[in-house]
C-alpha cells in the first residue's frame, strides 16, 4: 500500500450500509423459528423449578382478582346497576385486558437490555426481541383469558358472536404496547431507569382506566369523561366488556381509536428501533 | 469470475470508550453528558474471500480482529463501507449462547441451534450425533443447571460446532482450555473444509492458523497490514512481535547499572560460524563480558526461545557456579554442548549477567542474537519444540502374518 493512500478517516462519500424496512421484515419472517423458540423458552423458564409450575400463571391473576373483589365489593360496596352480571366479572374483564397491556409493555421495554447476551454474540434481526416479548405476553394472556371465560361461564353467561370483536380489541392493545415498548426499549439502553418509571406510570394508568371502578358514577359531560377519553385503554376495556359481558358490538370508534394510536406508535417505534439497533451490540 | 463468499469493502468501525457511562437520571438531570472518546477500531478494511477458502486473522489483542469478525457476522454495524456475504453464515463466538440453566439438555440444544440459524429438522437429524459427541445421553432430559460445569461445556461445545453453514466465522476462544476440545475443534474445521465451507478463523495462537488456513490477514494498528499466503504473513507478524518484545525488554535496561559489567559480542563456534547449526550438531557460544574493574561472584545465564514465541524459552541455562573477573577489560565465557535437540527453526538468544544470589542484574541482552537449527534427514517426520532424530523400521522377520481363518489376538 502506498504511504499517501493511508487514510485516517473514511472518505466523506463513503456511507454506512442502509437497513431497509422491507429487508428487516423479510428477515423476521425467515427467523420465525427463532422467534418461536425464544417464546417457548420464555414461557418454559418462567415457572420452571417452582412447585406450582404453570399453575402460577393462573394463581397470580386469581389472587389479584380475589383481593380487588373483596376491597371493592365489601369495603367500597361497589355494585353494578342495571347489569346482568356481578361486579367481580366487571373487574376481571378489566384486569385481564389491562394485564395484557401492562405486561407486554413492561417486557417489551426490557427486551433489548435483557437480550444483551444474544445481541453481543449472535446475529439475528434485532426487532425480534420486542416481537418475542409481545408474543409471550399474548400467550400468557391466553391462559388468563381462558380462566376468565371459565369464570363467565360459571355465572351462566354464554359466549356470543360478539366475542369476535376481541380480535380488533387485542390488535389495538398489542400495537400500542409494541410501538411504545420499542421506543422505551431503545431509551432503556441509554437510561436504565426507564423500567422503574414505567412501573410507576403503569400504576397511575391502572387507576386512570376504569378497571376497579365504574364510569357510570360520573356525569356524562363532566371533567372525568373529558379526561378519561384521552386514555386509549379506556376504549379498550370498555370494548372488551361490551364484547364479553354485555353481548353487544362495541362502538366502531372504540375499536378504531386504539388501533389507530397503535399503528402510529408502532410506525414510530419501528423506525426508532431500526435506527438505534445498529449500536445495540456495543451498548448493552 | 465467481462471486466471493465474503466481500469486505472499505469498512470503518468506530468505538466509543466511555469514561463513565451515565445510565442514571440523576446524572442526566445534572447535565453531565456521557463523556467518551472515540477511536477507529478498524480502518479501511478491504478484501474478498472466495468460496471454500480458509482465512486466518491474526494480530495482537485489541487491534480489531474480533471486531472484524463481528462486522462480517452483522453483529456490529460499520460506520462506513459495506460487507456482502454470499451463503448461509454461522458465527461461533462463544460456547452455548442462549443456554438457559432451567432448560433440559435437549431443549437447550434445539434452542441454541436455532439461534445459530439451524432449522429444527436439521437439529433432529444431527441430534444423536451431538449427544454422542457430548457424552451425556442419560442426562439429556435433565435441566442443565444440574450438570457439572464440564458437562455443560461439553454439551455447549458439541452443539456449537454442530452447525452446518456455508460460511463459518469462528473465534478460537471457543476451544480455549481443554486439549480435547482443541483437537476436536481442529478436526471439525478440517471436516468443514472438506465440505467446501468458507472459513474465517480468528486466533490468538499461530498454530491453528498455520495448520488450517492457506491464507492469513494480519491486523495491526487497526488496519490490514498484510494479506497473503499464511507462511508469508506469519513471518511478517512474527518479525514485528519479536521486535516489540525485544524493545520492551530492552527498555528495562535503562534501569540497569551498566557501569560495572556489560554484555559484549557473541561468537558462534561450530556450525557455519554465523549462528546456523544442523540438528544434532554441537553448539558453541562464546560470550564477551566487559568489566570496568575486577569483580567477584558473577554468574551468566542465557535462554533460547523460538522466534514465534519469544517469551516462552524452550531452553535455559544458568552457570551453576559464580566466577571472578580479576581484571578490567573483556572476559570471554564459553559454553558448549555435545549435541542439540532443538527442533529445526529459528530461535532467539537472550543473555543475562547477574550476581551470585541472582537478585541483581548487571546486564540483560534480550533476543539480541539469533540461532538457526537446520533440518537434517534425522528430523524427517518430526514436529514440536524438540527433536529426537527418531528412527523407525519395519521388522519383517518378527512381524506375524495372520492366516486366513485365524484371528490374531493382540
Amino acid at each position: 500500500m502506498l504511504a499517501d493512500s493511508i487514510l485516517e478517516n473514511p472518505p466523506a462519500q463513503l456511507k454506512a450500509p442502509r437497513l431497509h424496512a422491507a429487508q428487516t421484515l423479510k428477515s423476521v419472517w425467515e427467523s420465525r423459528a427463532m422467534v418461536r423458540n425464544l417464546v417457548v423458552r420464555d414461557l418454559k423458564v418462567r415457572h420452571r423449578g417452582t412447585a406450582l409450575g404453570m399453575l402460577w400463571s393462573l394463581v397470580t391473576p386469581m389472587a389479584m382478582l380475589a383481593t380487588y373483589t373483596v376491597v371493592f365489593t365489601v369495603v367500597f360496596k361497589a355494585s353494578l346497576e342495571g347489569k346482568q352480571y356481578p361486579f367481580v366479572l366487571y373487574l376481571f374483564a378489566g384486569l385481564v385486558v389491562w394485564n395484557l397491556f401492562a405486561s407486554s409493555l413492561t417486557t417489551t421495554t426490557a427486551s433489548v437490555v435483557s437480550g444483551s447476551p444474544f445481541l453481543r454474540k449472535l446475529y439475528f434481526p434485532r426487532i425480534i426481541l420486542p416481537i418475542v416479548a409481545t408474543v409471550s405476553s399474548l400467550i400468557t394472556f391466553c391462559f388468563e383469558f381462558a380462566v376468565f371465560v371459565a369464570f363467565v361461564l360459571g355465572y351462566q353467561i354464554w359466549p356470543t358472536i360478539t366475542y369476535l370483536a376481541l380480535i380488533p380489541v387485542l390488535l389495538g392493545v398489542l400495537l400500542m404496547a409494541f410501538g411504545l415498548g420499542c421506543i422505551l426499549s431503545v431509551a432503556t439502553v441509554y437510561l436504565r431507569d426507564i423500567p422503574h418509571f414505567l412501573g410507576i406510570i403503569l400504576q397511575l394508568g391502572f387507576f386512570g382506566t376504569p378497571i376497579v371502578y365504574l364510569t357510570t358514577q360520573f356525569p356524562e359531560d363532566g371533567t372525568f369523561y373529558q379526561l378519561i377519553r384521552l386514555n386509549p385503554m379506556y376504549y379498550v376495556v370498555t370494548a372488551f366488556r361490551d364484547a364479553t359481558l354485555d353481548h353487544q358490538w362495541p362502538q366502531l370508534s372504540y375499536l378504531l381509536i386504539p388501533i389507530g394510536i397503535g399503528l402510529v406508535l408502532s410506525a414510530i417505534g419501528f423506525n426508532v428501533y431500526q435506527r438505534a439497533q445498529r449500536r445495540f451490540a456495543e451498548l448493552v | 469470475m465467481t462471486t466471493p463468499a465474503i466481500r469486505v469493502d472499505q469498512v470503518w468501525k468506530k468505538f466509543r470508550l466511555y469514561n463513565e457511562r451515565s445510565h442514571s437520571l440523576k446524572e442526566l438531570a445534572m447535565g453531565r453528558r456521557n463523556r467518551y472518546h472515540e477511536f477507529w477500531t478498524l480502518k479501511d478494511a478491504t478484501f474478498d474471500i472466495m468460496q471454500g477458502e480458509s482465512v486466518g486473522i491474526l494480530g495482537a489483542n485489541g487491534q480489531g480482529k474480533s471486531t472484524l469478525l463481528k462486522i462480517i457476522a452483522k453483529i456490529l454495524w460499520p460506520e462506513a463501507g459495506s460487507v456482502t456475504t454470499n451463503g448461509r453464515l454461522s458465527a461461533l463466538l462463544e460456547l452455548g449462547t442462549g443456554f438457559h440453566p432451567e432448560l433440559t439438555g435437549r431443549e437447550n440444544v434445539f434452542l441454541a441451534r436455532s439461534l445459530l440459524g439451524e432449522s429444527e429438522a436439521a437439529t433432529r437429524r444431527r441430534f444423536d450425533e451431538i449427544i454422542d459427541f457430548s457424552g451425556i445421553e442419560e442426562f439429556i432430559d435433565v435441566p442443565i443447571k444440574n450438570y457439572s460445569s464440564g458437562m455443560q461445556a461439553r454439551l455447549a461445545f458439541a452443539t456449537t460446532i454442530s452447525v452446518d453453514p456455508e460460511i463459518l466465522l469462528i473465534d478460537e476462544v471457543l476451544a480455549v482450555g481443554d486439549e480435547q476440545f482443541q483437537r476436536k475443534c481442529a478436526e471439525r474445521i478440517q471436516q468443514f473444509q472438506k465440505d467446501g465451507c468458507t472459513i474465517v478463523l480468528v486466533s490468538h495462537g499461530l498454530g491453528s492458523i498455520q495448520s488450517l488456513c492457506q491464507r492469513a490477514l494480519w491486523i495491526n494498528d487497526h488496519r490490514i497490514q498484510a494479506d497473503g499466503p499464511t507462511g508469508d504473513v506469519v513471518w511478517q507478524y512474527l518479525d514485528q512481535v519479536e521486535k516489540q518484545a525485544a524493545a520492551a525488554i530492552e527498555a528495562q535496561r535503562v534501569n540497569l547499572d551498566l557501569s560495572e559489567l556489560r554484555v559484549g559480542d557473541l561468537r558462534y563456534i561450530g556450525g557455519d560460524g554465523q549462528g546456523t547449526y544442523a540438528f544434532g550438531d554441537s553448539i558453541g557460544l562464546e560470550f564477551a563480558c566487559i568489566t570496568d574493574s575486577p569483580i567477584d561472584d558473577v554468574r551468566v545465564g542465557f535462554n533460547i526461545a523460538p522466534m514465534h514465541a519469544p517469551t516462552s524459552p524452550v531452553y535455559a541455562y544458568d552457570s551453576p557456579e559464580s566466577v571472578r573477573f580479576d581484571f578490567a577489560g573483556t572476559q570471554l565465557l564459553r559454553f558448549e554442548t555435545a549435541t542439540n535437540g532443538l527442533a529445526p527453526g529459528t530461535y532467539l538468544l537472550s543473555i543475562g549477567i547477574f550476581d551470585k544470589q541472582r537478585d541483581r542484574f548487571f546486564d540483560l541482552a534480550p533476543h539480541r542474537y539469533r540461532l538457526v537449527i537446520e533440518a537434517t534427514a534425522a528430523t524427517l517426520g518430526e514436529s514440536g519444540p524438540v527433536g529426537f532424530g527418531a528412527n523407525w523400521t519395519l521388522n519383517p522377520t518378527s512381524s506375524v502374518r495372520s492366516e486366513p481363518g485365524h484371528e490374531v489376538i493382540a
